[in-house]
């Protein structure tokens, strides 16, 4: 397909965007323009588009420009605070999963043995981590259980320290 | 919170430079004052839809703030204000429950006031309705806002190459219902 062009297409462009059309138009470049279809036609959309824009322009409402900016602002903060959110919102789920996790294994062990809860709570009770006296003794008599006691202790002291500060920051 | 600093205050005035935005209010002010009428009549005359021009100007103006990166200079601001434009507008009729533009009625594209226009001004509406929304779109970037083929192409997202043919038929289809219509008008006075 060929694409049509003429040459002084552009001298009449030029014209138009000026705003000299057809005022300060030679009559020679004017008698071509006669002749010459696809000028014709780009006199034709050029004055055609350009007073559609005058009369756009002219139906619009606008805005106040600093209640655009206010409203970019906060939408600016509202996507900075979900993003800082989302590990937290991760987290969350993460701990949630384990949570549920953990129920599930405690109720099957539970089916396992017959849902003898009393009886595992107070087996639970009875055992020697909850009894720092026999812990100690126990600690001190085999060297391995210092680091089975204490990095749990202390991993719990963390994660309750950090919900802590988290928590008075946030007030 | 403990992260504030990491979430950007409402700044006005020149504070909101500092803050990392590429534009400040009162430049914004300007940029806005001297771009959102010719925005605004490049979506309601591609959609025919002042309702709806609206509230994409409004979308194109938030998003364009958004940016972190902002090219320098007015001319590539406008020009990138009008890409945002134009990909929000496709979205939207994209949209399965929205209507087509295509099925938009005539009567949105015809011409309010027409006494002091002449006949090509005034038949500019219903020819407009008879084109495709691409179409539409290229004619009015390139002879509402004077754009040359690699603007429209940046704007649009389509080839340089492309533009240059899907312009010469829309070009070639308007001028043809213009014509059309103007002389089925001169019948009718």
């Amino acid at each position: 397909m060929t694409l049509g062009q003429c040459a002084r297409e552009k001298e009449v462009i030029d014209l138009l965007h000026g705003g000299r059309w057809p005022a300060a138009c030679e009559p020679e470049l004017r008698e071509h323009v006669a002749g010459c279809s696809l000028c014709v036609q780009t006199v034709l959309l050029k004055s055609a588009f350009a007073a559609a824009l005058v009369k756009a322009k002219g139906e619009v409402r606008l805005e106040a420009p600093g209640v655009v900016w206010w409203r970019a602002q906060l939408r600016r903060r509202s996507e900075a605070v979900e993003r800082v959110n989302r590990p937290i919102v991760r987290a969350q789920r993460f701990a949630l999963l384990i949570n549920l996790l953990a129920a599930v294994a405690l109720l099957a062990s539970q089916w396992r043995h017959g849902f003898r809860l009393a009886a595992w709570l107070s087996g639970v009770a009875e055992a020697p981590v909850f009894h720092p006296g026999v812990l100690w003794t126990t600690a001190a008599q085999q060297p391995g259980w210092n680091l089975m006691v204490l990095v749990p202790c202390v991993a719990a002291a963390v994660v309750l320290g950090g919900i802590t500060v988290y928590l008075a920051t946030e007030r | 919170m403990i992260w504030d600093y990491a979430i950007p205050r409402v700044e006005t005035g020149v504070a909101a430079q500092d803050a990392g935005h590429p534009m400040d209010s009162e430049a914004f002010a300007g940029f806005y004052e001297r771009s959102a009428r010719s925005l605004w009549a490049y979506l309601a005359r591609v959609s025919g839809n002042p309702a709806l021009a609206d509230d994409l100007m409004q979308e194109a103006y938030l998003r364009f703030l958004g940016a972190s990166h902002l090219a320098d200079g007015e001319v590539a601001c406008r020009r990138y204000l009008f890409r945002i434009a134009t990909n929000l507008m496709r979205d939207h009729w994209r949209r399965p429950r929205t209507s087509s533009i295509d099925e938009l009625p005539e009567t949105l594209f015809a011409a309010g006031d027409v006494s002091a226009a002449s006949d090509a001004q005034v038949m500019l509406g219903p020819a407009l309705a008879q084109m495709r929304p691409r179409e539409r779109q290229l004619l009015w970037l390139a002879y509402a806002e004077n754009y040359t083929h690699a603007e429209i192409a940046e704007i649009t997202g389509l080839k340089s190459a492309s533009i240059r043919l899907l312009l010469f038929r829309a070009r070639r289809k308007v001028a043809r219902l213009l014509r059309k219509e103007t002389s089925a008008e001169r019948i009718r006075a």
